[in-house]
């Protein structure tokens, strides 16, 4: 059974998480890498990184970020993608940044992880499956979730 | 840098273990490039892996439906909350819808329930793991149970 999420469900489902996952593009070529976050009550959310990652590369770009929750004994989950700009956050000029620092977006990665980014929300979707059948026939996310 | 950072250790992943990993998991994301102006489309997907070659399947329809061809990306993680830890594995390739006979050996027919869906199989460019470990942690003086 495939459920739309509300964007309100999405956004609660966005706060549940601490690692996300953003999709850009770079040389027409699709990149996901995870990431820690830290979002608010809008979906705007915020992440770090380094210089010399090819996620410094994505400030001015469109992307999504994703965040999922997945049983796959029970092969049921769900998803949510919010798609928007993402914009290079000084924290000197940026409270919103700065509140959520304050709220502990923590990396686990090691070293300075001081280039900050934020993805302003365009679009938020999200589904959630759950398979009450029998789970030999793999079925689940498939098409159901990409149509 | 904030103060509650706990510094831990990035390694990157060779190749075989990359694969071992994929080979164990069974619900990765898949990325597809819609326009070279917008942002990619990602989604879960269940998928088995035979050799290095992740197979899903998708249906007419989908928005999945154009990726023949499509440079892709499939990832899969495992994210310990708790420890501050995890892995990760991204295979960058080109999908390719599959002819019946790429995948008559892996008998994914018998699992599908319709006639209209097909396979994609992502042949791989690179594959490529980093895992993310905290140090030890002190323990906690006020002690368990």
């Amino acid at each position: 059974m495939l459920e739309r999420l509300s964007e309100l469900e999405c956004i609660s489902r966005l706060g549940t998480g601490c690692v996300g996952r953003v999709g850009f593009i770079v040389d027409g070529k699709p990149e996901v890498l995870p990431v820690n976050y830290a979002c608010d009550a809008t979906g705007l959310v915020v992440f770090r990184t380094v210089s010399g990652t090819l996620l410094s590369l994505v400030d001015g770009q469109f992307v999504v970020f994703e965040v999922d929750g997945i049983d796959e004994t029970a092969q049921a989950g769900w998803s949510v993608c919010v798609h928007g700009g993402a914009q290079e956050v000084f924290l000197a000029t940026a409270s919103t940044a700065q509140k959520l620092a304050d709220r502990g977006l923590i990396s686990w990665a090691p070293g300075p992880r001081d280039r900050w980014f934020s993805i302003t929300p365009l679009v938020i979707t999200g589904r959630r499956i759950s398979f009450t059948g029998d789970v030999t026939k793999f079925e689940g996310w498939f098409e159901g979730i990409v149509s | 840098m904030s103060t509650d950072d706990v510094e831990g250790t990035l390694e990157e992943l060779d190749h075989d273990e990359c694969v071992r990993l994929l080979a164990a998991f069974s619900v990765g994301r898949i990325a597809v490039a819609t326009a070279s102006d917008s942002s990619p489309f990602v989604v879960p997907v269940n998928y088995v892996l035979d050799g290095d070659v992740v197979v899903f399947r998708s249906a007419p329809g989908a928005k999945l439906a154009g990726i023949d061809r499509h440079a892709v990306s499939f990832q899969i993680d495992y994210i310990d909350g708790f420890h501050h830890s995890g892995w990760s594995v991204l295979v960058r390739g080109t999908a390719a819808v599959a002819e019946p006979h790429e995948i008559a050996h892996l008998d994914l027919e018998s699992w599908t329930s319709g006639p209209k869906h097909y396979w994609v199989r992502v042949i791989p460019h690179s594959i490529t793991g980093r895992r993310v470990r905290a140090i030890d942690l002190p323990w906690d003086e006020r002690g368990y149970l």
